[in-house]
């Protein structure tokens, strides 16, 4: 028995061991499965014989999902737009009228995230990545307002990844083949967009260069314009596309795609485009075109890391502990952020995790530490992005210069004192304050508007709006030598502003004693671009 | 029977093959859409056009509610009208229905003014669009 159970085992690791070892995954594909059944033999190979090595897998799962949990962070900036003024349209019809509002989409926004965290590394990703992916499509299809082309693709290829079998094989008797058809179908995916971004730019007013001349910014545009030309670049950049589309979805095409495709991408991350995430994200698809090799060397240099990822053994006490200091961790992160309602996507996103792990983990006993702190690792994501970027003053600017526009204007100071209470080294809070203040005509407003406005102008020496402001608001007080002072200020604050200049003028051709109109609003900078709380970025 | 005919018919013999099967069609034939049918020249969505000619169109919509031009900031989410710029007619036309719904018994005439890299400008819209509620060109 003892002996036939080895002679089974031998044979076993007999046909496991070339795909194990086979870093080329070429190699790797090529394999017959260990034991198939007729039905399995029959389908094609082509879809279900399709392999890539563990360690490209999980690189890939972390740095997509990463890339996407950071995404959707951002994404918070935008809120506000999100049920402004009752309208909204759909990009699905009927989900019109599920769209989120601001509060919905910010705690949307911030579960998916940690929904996609958990994923990344490992937690019951086989649970948490369908919930990410059914979020992720809920606030998509549901409104216009996101229109990124690449959201759609995300949406698309969370879809795909939910069908993909992240489980490690620890059955030897098994053949190691990971990843299979969904891999397949999102390479295939990816053909397909660039093949019709190709037949739509199979138009002559790309090939002759006016359509990307328009589009290509800074640095890039100067090296384009003084060597090859726009009308060469756009038809190298038609030629690549297509040769993306004819290459990146088998093995033998990968060496042509990978150095091409990143080519592209990076160029268009050089170009200053305003496209979000997108070009990162196609830079970490074309992970799954590089080597099985490089992985198999990263992984072997990376063995510390292998403690932290390593499922192990783990007595039931002992990881409820774990899963217990990471929920309160990301409770504690998420309380310490800006985004309002942290608390609440905490406490859902971290019982999310922590049911979807108790049922995925409930049959092995086997943990990894990583994957129980999944919780505070999205928390600190949150934070990061709270802290190192402009997302939450976004999001509050947004949000009070769309009530002012659309909506209460008194909503809409309250907003921008808040505004100017987290952010009180941001000029535009204030300066926009004393707009409101100034508009609303009552004397303790207006009083109220010439602290705001010397505090935009300590804030910000080299702007002049806040000077003008304050000048016109002294003209209209009947103050017309403490107006020109502040407008000659403005003038010396900013010499390129024509609003400053102009008034400057315009004050020392006015007689003296001369009334003015009261409540003269700020004026816009013409040939300056108007620091706006709009959120227009798309 | 050729190679492709026998890997479809495979295909087709498993849930994952006919997934498989719907979903390159659909990704196929929804783009291919855009440029067999479309209303709208505008919407590219779905078709990934990105970066193409049409995505550089600039449009002005202009709101009449009665006899008066409302300024369309004071009546939609800066982000909208940005859509609405870019032509979008299913936005566009929201906006219109969203308005006689706000002004009943009011006119609301839209106008889209637009301008292509490499096409002459167009207008569309500027009638009633209470009594036609879809945009068409002069």
């Amino acid at each position: 028995m003892a002996k036939k159970s080895r002679q089974q085992r031998s044979k076993a690791k007999a046909a496991q061991a070339p795909v194990e070892s086979a870093t080329n995954a070429a190699e790797a594909a090529s394999l017959p499965p260990a034991a198939p059944s007729t039905r399995a033999a029959n389908e094609p190979q082509f879809w279900f014989g399709f392999a890539v090595s563990w360690p490209k897998l999980i690189t890939f799962r972390f740095t997509l999902l990463m890339v996407l949990a950071l995404d959707a962070v951002l994404q918070i900036s935008h809120a506000p737009r999100y049920g402004a003024g009752g309208f909204n349209v759909g990009h699905v019809r009927w989900l019109s009228g599920l769209a989120p509002a601001r509060t919905l989409f910010e705690i949307v926004q911030l579960v998916t995230a940690l929904c996609l965290v958990a994923a990344a590394v490992g937690a019951a990703t086989r649970i948490m990545l369908p919930i990410a992916a059914a979020l992720y499509a809920w606030i998509y299809f549901s409104s216009q307002l996101d229109s990124y082309q690449h959201h759609y693709l995300v949406a698309l290829m969370l879809f795909l990844l939910c069908f993909v079998d992240w489980q490690r094989r620890t059955d030897r008797r098994t053949p190691n083949v990971i990843g299979g058809w969904p891999l397949r179908l999102l390479l295939v995916e990816l053909a397909m967009m660039y093949f019709w971004a190709a037949i739509s730019k199979a138009d002559g007013a790309w090939l002759n260069g006016s359509t990307l001349s328009l589009q290509i910014h800074g640095s890039m545009r100067s090296a384009i314009e003084h060597t090859v030309g726009f009308g060469f670049a756009a038809k190298v950049v038609l030629l690549v596309e297509f040769a993306l589309a004819a290459t990146i979805w088998y093995r033998p095409g990968w060496w042509v795609a990978l150095p091409m495709g990143v080519a592209l991408h990076a160029g268009i991350v050089w170009s200053g485009l305003e496209i979000g995430l997108f070009a990162w994200l196609m830079l970490v698809l074309y992970l799954l075109l590089v080597p099985d090799r490089v992985f198999a060397w990263g992984a072997s240099k990376l063995q510390p890391l292998r403690r932290l990822t390593a499922q192990v053994a783990m007595p039931s006490a002992q990881r409820r502990a774990i899963a217990a200091i990471g929920v309160g961790l990301c409770v504690a992160i998420a309380a310490i952020t800006r985004y309002p309602h942290a608390l609440l996507a905490a406490a859902i996103g971290a019982s999310l995790v922590t049911v979807a792990n108790l049922v995925d983990g409930r049959q092995r006993y086997q943990a990894t530490v990583i994957t129980l702190l999944a919780p505070a690792l999205a928390a600190v994501l949150w934070l990061g992005v709270d802290r190192t970027t402009t997302t939450m003053y976004d999001y509050y600017r947004f949000w009070a210069g769309s009530e002012s526009r659309i909506g209460d204007p008194a909503r809409a100071k309250a907003l921008y004192r808040e505004v100017t209470e987290r952010f009180p080294n941001e000029e535009n809070g204030y300066y926009q304050l004393a707009k409101l203040e100034i508009a609303s005509g009552s004397t303790d407003d207006k009083q109220q508007a010439v602290v705001h406005l010397q505090r935009a102008q300590q804030l910000a020496p080299h702007l002049a709006r806040a000077f003008i402001a304050e000048a016109k608001l002294l003209l209209s007080q009947g103050d017309r030598a403490a107006a020109l002072t502040k407008a000659q200020a403005g003038a010396a604050a900013e010499p390129t502003s024509v609003d400053a200049l102009t008034l400057v003028k315009q004050l020392q051709a006015m007689a003296p004693g001369t009334p003015s109109a009261p409540g003269t609003a700020a004026p816009t900078m013409p040939g300056k671009r108007p620091i706006l709380d709009t959120d227009d970025d798309r | 029977m050729i190679a492709p005919l026998r890997h479809l018919r495979a295909l087709l013999g498993s849930w994952r093959g006919r997934f498989i099967v719907v979903f390159v069609l659909a990704q196929l034939l929804i783009p291919l859409h855009y440029y067999v049918q479309h209303r709208d020249p505008h919407d590219e969505r779905f078709a990934w056009r990105m970066f193409s000619p049409m995505r550089m169109a600039q449009c002005s919509p202009t709101i009449k509610i009665g006899e008066t031009v409302q300024p369309i900031s004071r009546l939609f989410h800066d982000a909208w009208i940005k859509i609405a710029q870019r032509g979008r007619f299913e936005v566009v036309e929201a906006m219109g229905a969203e308005l006689c719904r706000r002004y009943p018994g009011k006119e609301v005439t839209i106008n889209l003014d637009c301008t292509y890299v490499g096409a002459p400008p167009r207008r569309w819209g500027g009638y009633d669009m209470c009594s036609v509620a879809l945009l068409a060109g002069d």
